[in-house]
């Protein structure tokens, strides 16, 4: 028996990815930005009149015709849940045959905060790995509306998703000195950097690459914590400026999140002139930095159209079974401190989270007796008892 | 050898461990010799937490000190403080003895032996009796001595301490070969520094912000009405900071010190701080109305607290006299806006005699130059010396203890 031999090698696959715009924010930031070759776009809503007025030209999905009549959910959360239900099968063959499905929503909307979950369990039902671009609300916008986007935030982790947040409070820190229109367009900015990236980084050949697998992997717990940032650096401080530039990107949410990357891709495009060494020195930062010790996989692609260029993104996760796990641990150790104390809610800001439990809101005081003033621990900070929300 | 007698004073803070000796040229004049400062370790919220620690700081502070005089201390004052201090009023009463009502000298003494001698719990032991007065016939007098009445009451704040973690702090003493001359409460040797007679005679809080600890004291008529500490002070503010933008200690303190105001102004608006000043990994510029806020938020919780525990003693609720900040963390920028804000009342930063250098002048030293001047005041650190006798306060103290003096 004779073996044959092929000298055709088949043509290269690329994953399938899908740009989704959901509800209102959702749709309008993705007909501002440009869709990048070999990436296909819908957008999905209720409100069927906002869908027309959409001037991009890619797919377009109204979602609960019989729930919402085809007007919008009105802000009702219920509303877009129970209309994503209604169009499942219509979102199933939406989502057929695509690897990536990158959906950008603002989740305080009741399109964008309601129907996510039927949303992303159908592209997760059709084989899809799943990453949510979610819009947080300004704080201005009120208690109601900030809850709307925790709870989904909170409801999407549990479905092994990547997660990307841009809170619109970042926005306006950015634009400060800009006129409206810019600032509003810096949301856009971000998903369009975002989508350049992702482009770069899974469709463009490279030295070594990351596929959409490497991602299934990375999201493949529930319950974990996404760390995404991307950074760039230019000129003879190129190395040095694109980890500044890293660690200062508004979707990396630092300090809170950033320092223990349970698994972490980092990707990194370089001009030729840049030596070795200098990416070996951006490698052992980034991975000091995210504390990535555990699972660390790097990919690299050059860029020969430039000189003097470093190009970062990292893309991690950080499992928050495992952390609950170690915290328990402790509050083993602290049961006796958190049956006194009188019990402390967050700040509501993501960045404070690890503050949530008793044991982390003493620090250098831990092990001290605790100073009970109205049942209050004074050693715990003033402003997180007092819920004093910081500007950060 | 000096020919004067020398006197020293310790206060061994929870940042700080400083220790200044003074040459006792007579009953009110001082010359000092000789001074050591040590960062302080081993001490939590002005207690010990750490024996040995703590023992080599002290220690050290003690050594570098007579060599600064140039003399071998055998004797020290003590500041005391920490959460576990506490207070109480305490009046005796006696009646005159004499045939003509005329008060004298006996009937002093046993109005005030009545007024020291209430019984406290057993792990519970006097540390400072403060005088508040006499009333002859329910008359306010301040020397009730030759004049005619019935009815004498003498007044105290008495204070007390654990006795348990009092011993920590004279024991630390011990070890080095030295015995314990006298305990002073910190918030009384700090009040007694910064204020002048017509601000003690006003009604004047003075308090007393340390790293672990505020003290604070209540002057009416020119006398110390009450005292206090809350188990607070500049390493809470370091900590909310640590935990808030996540740094360790030292960057947290560096941060504090460097940036840190205790409250946000307009003009502050579009200011913002770098949080590591490197420009190295992880350094992020953040608006500085987040820091001031973390601040803010701790330091109007502190002076609130006092407020709370002090307002039932004040009239009208008011403090006439104002209010005067001292201690290392007073210097934090705008904390006296911050308590004019809290009292309603005029706040100014205490500073220390212009008799000592211009380095002891700072708030930081002022429980520590107010031990050895009161020490001195008291007139029974010259008695002492000379006749090598021991207070009555510090006799029964040591027995209590059972320590040698």
């Amino acid at each position: 028996m004779q073996t044959q031999i092929s000298f055709d090698c088949p043509e290269p696959v690329f994953p399938n990815i899908k740009i989704v715009g959901l509800g209102g924010a959702g749709c309008n930031i993705l007909h501002k930005i440009i869709i990048p070759c070999g990436w296909k776009s819908l957008s999905i809503d209720t409100d069927i009149r906002s869908l027309n007025a959409m001037p991009h030209t890619g797919e377009r999905l109204a979602i609960g015709l019989k729930t919402t009549a085809g007007f919008s959910c009105g802000g009702e959360v219920d509303l877009g849940r129970q209309a994503a239900e209604e169009s499942k099968e219509d979102l199933m063959a939406a989502f057929r045959d695509i690897h990536l499905v990158v959906i950008v929503a603002g989740l305080s909307g009741g399109c964008g905060g309601g129907a996510i979950l039927p949303i992303v369990k159908a592209a997760k039902a059709s084989g899809a790995v799943v990453i949510v671009f979610a819009v947080l609300p300004f704080s201005f916008e009120g208690v109601r509306r900030l809850g709307l986007a925790n709870e989904a935030l909170a409801n999407l982790r549990a479905e092994s998703v990547g997660i990307v947040s841009l809170s619109n409070a970042h926005l306006l820190e950015g634009a400060k000195g800009k006129s409206a229109l810019d600032a509003l367009s810096f949301g856009d900015q971000w998903v369009q950097n975002f989508v350049e990236i992702f482009t770069q980084v899974f469709l463009k050949p490279a030295y070594k690459t990351f596929d959409w697998k490497d991602l299934s992997t990375l999201f493949g717990d529930k319950f974990a914590k996404t760390i995404f940032g991307i950074g760039k650096g230019f000129g003879p401080e190129a190395p040095s400026q694109a980890l500044m530039d890293l660690l200062l990107c508004p979707l990396l949410h630092l300090p809170g999140e950033a320092s223990r990357a349970d698994r972490l891709l980092l990707w990194i495009r370089f001009s030729p002139d840049i030596a070795f060494e200098v990416l070996e020195e951006i490698m052992i930062k980034v991975k000091d930095q995210f504390s990535a010790t555990q699972d660390l996989r790097v990919a690299f692609a050059v860029n020969h159209d430039a000189t003097a260029s470093i190009e970062l993104m990292v893309m991690g996760i950080i499992d928050l079974q495992n952390s609950i796990q170690s915290i328990k641990t402790n509050l083993a150790v602290a049961r006796k401190v958190s049956t006194v104390l009188k019990p402390v809610s967050s700040t509501n800001q993501k960045e404070f989270d690890f503050l949530a439990e008793a044991i982390n809101q003493r620090g250098f005081f831990n092990k001290a007796s605790s100073e009970l003033i109205d049942g209050e621990d004074l050693d715990v900070p003033t402003y997180i008892r007092q819920k004093i929300k910081l500007q950060v | 050898m000096k020919s004067f007698p020398c006197i020293a004073a310790i206060e061994i803070g929870t940042a700080k461990t400083v220790v200044l000796v003074g040459e006792v040229l007579s009953k009110k004049r001082l010359n000092l010799i000789g001074m050591s400062e040590v960062p302080s370790r081993g001490i939590q919220k002005g207690e010990v937490v750490d024996f040995k620690a703590a023992s080599e700081a002290t220690h050290a502070a003690l050594e570098a000190a007579e060599k600064s005089a140039k003399i071998h201390l055998d004797k020290v004052y003590l500041a005391q403080t920490g959460g576990h201090l506490q207070g109480s009023f305490h009046t005796g009463t006696v009646n005159v003895n004499s045939s003509d009502n005329i008060v004298a000298e006996l009937d002093i003494d046993r109005a005030t032996k009545e007024a020291k001698q209430k019984q406290l719990a057993e792990d519970r032991v006097y540390v400072h009796h403060i005088h508040n007065g006499f009333s002859l016939d329910e008359r306010p007098l301040a020397e009730p001595l030759g004049m005619q009445g019935q009815k004498l009451t003498a007044a105290y704040w008495s204070v007390h301490a654990d006795t348990k973690r009092l011993r920590d702090m004279i024991h630390l003493l011990n070890a080095y070969g030295l015995t314990v001359a006298d305990v002073m409460v910190s918030s009384v040797a700090s009040a007694k520094i910064v204020t002048t007679l017509d601000e003690r005679k006003a009604g004047t809080l003075v308090i007393d912000i340390g790293a672990g600890t505020t003290d604070y004291a209540l002057y009416r008529d020119n006398f110390i009405i009450h005292t206090g500490v809350l188990p607070l002070g500049g390493d809470h503010i370091t900590n909310d900071l640590s935990l808030a933008f996540r740094l360790d200690r030292a960057r947290a303190e560096t941060l504090k010190c460097d940036m840190g105001k205790a409250c946000w102004l307009k003009e502050d608006q579009n200011e913002t701080f770098w949080l590591l000043r490197d420009r190295s990994i992880g350094d992020r510029s953040f608006p500085k109305k987040a820091l001031v806020a973390v601040i803010e938020a701790r330091v109007k919780e502190i002076f609130q607290i006092i407020q709370k525990k002090i307002s039932p003693l004040l009239i009208d609720n008011q403090i006439s006299g104002g209010v005067i900040l001292t201690g290392g963390s007073a210097l934090l920028p705008r904390m006296n806006l911050v308590a004019e804000n809290v009292f309603g009342c005029g706040v100014r930063l205490g500073e220390n005699p212009s008799w000592v250098r211009d380095d002891l002048r700072l708030p930081p030293y002022s429980t520590v130059l107010g031990l050895l001047t009161q020490a001195l005041s008291d007139g029974s650190a010259l008695e002492r010396s000379k006749k090598n006798q021991s207070a009555p306060l510090w006799n029964r103290l040591a027995k209590m203890l059972h320590l040698t003096h």
